[in-house]
């Protein structure tokens, strides 16, 4: 392409003659703070102007931002040099859709947040818990019986409700969950040991939401959730959402599972109706708190 | 490190979701395009993979360059990307956005004044990648070139050298009359990987270590 009229040589883009000219271009490039299209120059802790969508920076009104508006020192109008331009415009603040995972993004942190172990893979965890029960459940048979398999079981159980552990003798309790709690418990009186064995496959049963490792899977359901529908497939295949997929018992449950868990998320449209540059909270504000207020975090803090 | 992203960055391990809301809207652009430039299409999937890890990994970050590590981890996560995809790392180009670059004289003068970012960051994308690399860590980024050079396990001196050599012939692209319409049919940026990034050789110049 012909950024210049040819023939007029002193416009000609300066071309950096040594590393150090280089390097002055690259610093400029930004010739602003401390990241790219720093939505906010009087920062986070002015934090009202930012949750605010006036704190974003609108695309629509600056469809090519050649100069970056600086505070400090250069002038905000384009450089001369078209080096320069060019650097300034691959620098420029966020462009419309640039944001957009922001929603998500911001998911991913509360679910961190509320589970915070960086390390222990839940599932492996999850893994051990299933053979030692299973283990107890061998030995227990062994050695006392059908009846006590059926206590042990019942303890080690993935029924996480925080119903004192050992109430075999209370099979009727009061079922919150909507459609059958059956799976979660087993029934004191069916005695057969083997079924110690099938909590070992996280199911998309009534319980499983309730898992220790439920934050974490919350929060994945979220990001997958305020994900436009073309792009979930795509996501649930890779590794960070390996947990998810595991809990749901497969790729093709999770949008279930996921709408199950939290059936407050219930996107208004697949589609990710949402406006494009999603930089504005509003809709997902509205159901955060109530979600956030009633996090099962407490199991796994 | 400024120190507003610094505050920050303290703040969201804190567990302030404001201030990680600022981090994700300082970074997200820069990540973006650089992301772009490294898989292309699939830079937004990997952007949200970043960000789950970022959230991940927050609390354990000690200190040190913020937007280093950030851009280490996207790094990370767009190598296995392409591993995934048994492809080597390329800088494909997407078509169109060349075809949308000014293409003579009269809307130069105008564009050159008002070259959008799309078309900046598909230039940029015609480099060959280790140039192309160090470029977009430099300029869009923000990084230093020591800061740079530990996200790409280079020395410093090879991160300018290579941005150095990146500008040079950007600066060539830019001069017009010299490389016709460069961008478009002369063989310099390499134009097939556009379509698909068979190769992933760099052109004539190697880049250097």
């Amino acid at each position: 392409m012909i950024m210049r009229q040819p023939g007029r040589p002193d416009r000609q883009p300066a071309r950096p003659t040594d590393r150090a000219e280089s390097d002055r271009l690259l610093d400029a490039a930004r010739g602003q703070g401390p990241a790219t299209g720093t939505p906010d120059p009087a920062g986070w802790s002015a934090s009202t102007g930012l949750a605010a969508p006036t704190g974003l920076p609108d695309p629509a009104d600056r469809p090519t931002p050649t100069g970056p508006t600086d505070p400090g020192g250069r002038p905000a109008s384009t450089p001369a040099d078209p080096l320069a331009r060019l650097l300034a415009a691959a620098a420029a603040p966020a462009r419309a859709g640039e944001l957009a995972g922001e929603e998500a993004a911001l998911a991913a942190f509360r679910a961190a947040r509320a589970a915070p172990a960086p390390g222990p893979a839940p599932r492996r965890r999850r893994l051990t818990v299933a053979a030692l029960a299973w283990l107890g459940a061998l030995a227990a048979t062994a050695t006392a019986g059908v009846a006590v398999a059926a206590v042990t079981l019942d303890r080690e159980a993935p029924d996480p409700r925080p119903v004192p552990s050992t109430a075999p003798a209370d099979p009727t309790r009061p079922a919150p969950a909507p459609s059958g709690p059956a799976a979660s418990s087993p029934a004191p009186g069916a005695g057969a040991p083997s079924p110690a064995t099938p909590d070992r496959s996280p199911r998309p049963g009534p319980g499983a939401p309730d898992r220790p490792d439920a934050p974490q899977v919350r929060g994945l359901c979220r990001a997958y959730l305020a994900k436009p529908a073309a792009r979930r497939d795509r996501a649930l295949a890779t590794p960070g959402y390996a947990p998810l997929v595991a809990a749901a018992g497969g790729a093709d449950r999770v949008e279930e599972f996921c709408l199950r868990l939290l059936p407050d998320a219930r996107p208004a449209g697949p589609p990710k109706a949402r406006p494009s540059h999603a930089g504005r909270p509003t809709p997902e504000e509205d159901r955060r708190p109530g979600r956030d207020n009633g996090r099962p975090g407490a199991n796994a803090a | 490190m400024s120190d507003e992203l610094e505050e920050a960055v303290a703040a969201a391990q804190a567990g302030d979701e404001e201030a990680f809301r600022f981090l994700y809207r300082s970074l997200q652009p820069g990540l973006l395009r650089y992301l772009t430039a490294l898989v292309g299409p699939d830079a937004e999937d990997v952007a949200s993979e970043t960000w789950l890890q970022i959230s991940r990994d927050l609390s354990g970050f000690v200190g040190g360059e913020f937007r280093a590590w950030a851009v280490t981890i996207a790094r990370n996560r767009a190598l296995d990307q392409l591993r995934r995809q048994r492809r080597r790392p390329s800088l494909p180009v997407p078509a169109q956005v060349l075809d949308d670059l000014p293409g003579n004289a009269d809307t130069a003068e105008r564009a050159g004044e008002t070259l959008g970012t799309e078309a900046a960051l598909a230039l940029i994308a015609t480099l060959p990648p280790r140039e192309a690399e160090a470029v977009l860590l430099r300029a869009v980024i923000g990084l230093d070139a020591e800061s740079a050079g530990r996200v790409l396990g280079r020395r410093a001196g090879a991160v300018r050298t290579a941005a150095h050599r990146g500008l040079r012939r950007l600066a060539a692209l830019l001069r017009g009359p010299d490389a016709p319409p460069a961008t478009r049919a002369h063989p310099t940026p390499p134009r097939p990987r556009a379509a698909r990034p068979a190769s992933g050789a760099p052109q004539a110049e190697p880049a250097d270590g």
